[in-house]
């Protein structure tokens, strides 16, 4: 029995008894005896059984929904404040229901479902000028490297022009890019930027205007390609519609620590089921900023890099998007990078994409819901996508009405143990689903040992909840309130710097 | 107090234990590598080719030395246990009974100047010559490598991969599994199965048709009433596309439908479709064309871009795709193509690729 095998059974046998459990949750209770029905006569309203919401209510309220609300403390929350409580509580589970729901449904495309890699066989072609573009802030520890694999990459040299965008380091990057350059007359334009807004895409912007090729390929300094990734990340450009190009990125320093290895599964389920479902799909693939690339006349076409988004990558995907541009995802395009190593490295590091993440969705929910350049399932995938951030407090709303509604309301269903259930079960500290991917996502990548980490990721999850929430709730209270600026915060760096020579 | 410890502890031990195999993992670090990223690898179809020409030059590095001059064929063992044997300056390699009987040859044939080989055999080791190879008919082949030309008689199969330095010619019914290449021209006949193949010139049968005259005028296409979108020197159909015969238009257009390009029609960019592409007699297209559903392209149309297909493209005879100067890649789950086509660069059918004979155009 081959392994793929194996997987789908056991999937069928969960599946079987999920189906199993709740169809005795829905089973009718046997009459009771007489003494018993005396007895529950006499019992409180509400039930500690957490499956007797599901039993057969009178005709026309099945499920309770008719309920009437009962404050058992009047004075302190009213059955109205408690209404307008349950119908929140409702909102809850029902966003928590259709992300798991697409959790799901991405995992099983990705296990059983048709891949399409359309662009990876381009193998010949009158290959397209191409500038790589290479973020550096205070790289000194990564910058030689990159560079150095970037200078061996399979591409017409003649058509490849790699420019280290410098900005405003402090440390030796500087130094290191030229002498590099030095080493390599006509192969590398080092771009030093000294002034300006600070920022990624603000840099982005400014290297930008000094480049006349057709695509852009951008790199993070700390990203390591080889040698047959340029091409793939540039073939997807021969389709006129695709507007960029996004490859898949893989941790280097996964042994490092406990957190790196449960970022490396995360990433995994990030890039192998997520992204790559999208794209099986003809959904939304999200550019990521880095191991991706843009097409300059798409990017000019919607106005250049945006130098106040928090989340250029996020920004720019939403920006095509709506001009009828696609993004393609390329999931054999790998590249290394480094993860964070230290837990307060990754909560700034989450904060900062939830808050450009968040910036993105306010900029361009509307607009995306409006738009007629984009269909409808890619407009159902956007909003997802642009809401994933903002789960994280709608969450723990969810389970502070849930905990609230348990201890102030005598009479309706939902609020007993049920409530608690559903949140515990389908969000406690992320998303079953969410670890279902993980697990999908391990499993296609053949890696064996890794997947036992898993439940560890509970805590990763509790820290990125947490994180992303206080993210927004600053974003949205204090940032608007007191007009600050939303500013860039650089992940910071792990690998030894070069000596100097 | 002690029932209180004991509940405690019970406590801990409950919860702890479903986190057992996840501590193990932890602190044992049996699987904490980083996911394996080939970097060296860049996909070249002459991958395989290029690793055994390094193992004979290891293995066999007197072979250079001894080429054509020796007459008497050599066999011996490597360290390995496979077998080899040396064929001389008369390249006929020497096959036993017992082999002859099971039709089944299991030692590398290394040829020290040209190849002849028979037919109705299976040679389970890669097969190579310094010179060129001819085989006869009904013959299956793991691997070939030639310095030479390759010559495949009719019904041969080639199971992993062929290479020749010159030329490869595969007759009627071969059936070419894996990589196939070669540096100068590929020649496939009709009723050729084939995957992935790479060539300066891949030839679909032997005579080319005269091209098509091209008409002395084209009209331009008129804009679309309605158009998602017209930047980037790009028009974006909401729906299908035609354009219309012998018109002419510069940019790319992508139609969110299905699309038309007319008979003589030149578009001076790339086209993509969602829907069935159909691109008419006589047809130029400078850029890539590019589909989700099926592609025709018909008699005579002359292609300068990359091909992208998701399903089926069937290509009519006299069509031109790239260009010595700019090979060309022509890609999808099943590709067809019809006897007097030329195609420049790669060609690679995911699932299956056939040389519709020349008799059978209708």
């Amino acid at each position: 029995m081959t392994e793929r095998r194996r997987f789908a059974l056991q999937f069928i046998a969960a599946f079987a008894g999920w189906c199993l459990s709740l169809s005795l949750a829905f089973a009718t209770p046997a009459e009771p005896a007489p003494a018993a029905a005396a007895l529950a006569k006499a019992a409180p309203a509400f039930s500690l059984d957490p499956t007797s919401a599901l039993h057969k209510k009178s005709q026309g309220n099945w499920i309770g929904v008719t309920d009437q609300i009962q404050s058992r403390h009047p004075t302190v929350l009213s059955s109205r404040t408690l209404t307008v409580m349950l119908y929140l509580l409702w909102g809850v589970i029902a966003l928590v229901l259709v992300y798991t729901v697409r959790h799901y449904y991405f995992t099983i495309n990705r296990l059983f479902g048709a891949q399409r890699h359309p662009y990876l066989d381009v193998d010949s072609g009158n290959w397209p000028s191409v500038t790589v573009l290479v973020a550096a802030h205070n790289e000194q520890a990564v910058i030689a490297d990159s560079l150095r694999a970037l200078l061996d990459v399979d591409y017409p040299r003649e058509r490849l022009r790699i420019m280290p965008v410098n900005d405003r380091s402090t440390d030796d990057t500087r130094r290191i890019i030229d002498e590099i350059a030095a080493a390599n007359p006509g192969r590398i334009t080092p771009f030093h930027r000294t002034e300006g807004k600070p920022g990624k895409a603000a840099a982005l912007k400014d290297a930008t205007a000094l480049v006349d090729s057709d695509i852009l390929i951008v790199f993070d300094a700390d990203y390591v390609p080889g040698r047959g990734l340029l091409r793939q990340l540039v073939a997807p450009f021969f389709d006129p519609e695709v507007g960029a190009v996004m490859g898949r990125v893989v941790p280097l320093n996964t042994g490092s620590n406990l957190l790196t290895r449960l970022l490396d599964m995360e990433r995994s389920g990030g890039y192998q089921v997520d992204q790559q479902a999208r794209m099986n799909l003809a959904l939304v693939p999200q550019y990521g900023g880095t191991v991706g690339g843009v097409r300059r006349s798409a990017l000019e076409a919607i106005g250049g890099w945006h130098e106040d988004a928090l989340a250029e990558d996020t920004d720019l995907t939403y920006r095509l998007l709506l001009k009828g541009w696609k993004t393609a995802y390329e999931n054999r395009s790998e590249c290394y990078e480094e993860v964070p190593e230290t837990w307060p490295v990754r909560v700034r590091q989450i904060m900062r994409w939830s808050k450009g993440h968040n910036q993105a969705a306010f900029r361009y929910a509307g607009g995306l819901l409006a738009s007629d350049k984009v269909s409808l399932r890619e407009k159902l995938d956007g909003m997802l996508l642009l809401g994933v951030f903002a789960m994280s407090p709608i969450l723990l709303a969810g389970w502070a009405l849930a905990i609230i509604l348990f201890y102030a309301d005598a009479n309706h269903w939902l609020t007993g143990v049920l409530a608690l259930f559903c949140l515990m079960s389908y969000s406690a500290l992320g998303n079953f689903a969410a670890f279902f991917e993980i697990g999908a996502a391990v499993y296609l990548d053949g890696s064996r040992h890794r997947i036992r980490l898993m439940p560890l990721n509970y805590f990763g999850f509790l820290v990125s909840l947490l994180s992303i929430t206080i993210a927004t709730f600053n974003q949205v209270v204090f940032d608007w309130m007191f007009k600050r600026k939303l500013e860039w915060d650089k992940t910071a760096r792990y690998r030894q710097p070069e000596a100097k020579t | 107090m002690s029932w209180i410890i004991l509940f405690f502890t019970c406590q801990i031990v409950l919860f702890l234990l479903p986190l057992l195999p996840s501590l193990v993992e932890w602190r044992v670090r049996r699987d904490a590598q980083p996911l394996k990223v080939v970097r060296e690898y860049d996909g070249n179809i002459k991958h395989f080719a290029n690793r055994f020409r390094q193992f004979l030059n290891e293995q066999f590095a007197e072979m250079a030395q001894v080429t054509g001059k020796s007459t008497v064929a050599r066999s011996g063992r490597l360290a390995t246990g496979d077998r080899y044997q040396l064929v001389g300056a008369d390249g006929k390699a020497v096959i036993s009974e017992q082999e002859i009987g099971a039709a089944t040859v299991d030692q590398l044939v290394l040829g020290t100047a040209a190849l002849e080989l028979g037919q109705d055999m299976l040679y389970e080791k890669e097969v190579f010559a310094s010179g060129a190879i001819n085989t006869g008919s009904g013959n299956s082949f793991r691997a070939l490598l030639a310095r030479g030309d390759i010559t495949l008689g009719e019904q041969c199969d080639v199971l992993r991969w062929a290479h020749s330095d010159t030329r490869f010619v595969a007759s009627r019914r071969a059936r070419l599994f894996g990589r196939v290449s070669a540096n100068q021209e590929l020649v496939l006949h009709g009723e050729t199965r084939f995957g992935r193949m790479h060539a300066p010139t891949i030839r679909f049968g032997d005579t080319v048709p005269a091209p098509l005259p091209q008409p002395a005028t084209r009209k331009v296409l008129e804009r679309p009433a309605k158009l998602l979108d017209d930047s980037a020197n790009r028009w974006l159909a909401g729906g299908d596309l035609e354009v219309p015969e012998a018109s002419f238009h510069f940019g790319s257009l992508v139609a969110r439908g299905g699309m038309t390009v007319g008979a003589y029609a030149l578009v001076e960019g790339s086209i993509k479709c969602h829907g069935d592409l159909q691109v008419q007699a006589g047809a130029r297209i400078d850029g890539a064309v590019v589909c989700s559903g099926n592609m025709t392209i018909g008699p005579g149309c002359i292609i300068h871009g990359p091909l992208v297909c998701e399903k089926t493209i069937e290509i009519g005879a006299g069509t031109v795709l790239g260009s010595v100067a700019v090979e060309t890649t022509v890609t999808a789950a099943e590709v067809r193509v019809t006897e007097g086509t030329v195609a420049h660069g790669t060609v690679w059918a995911r699932e299956l690729g056939y040389v519709i004979p020349a008799a059978n155009i209708t």
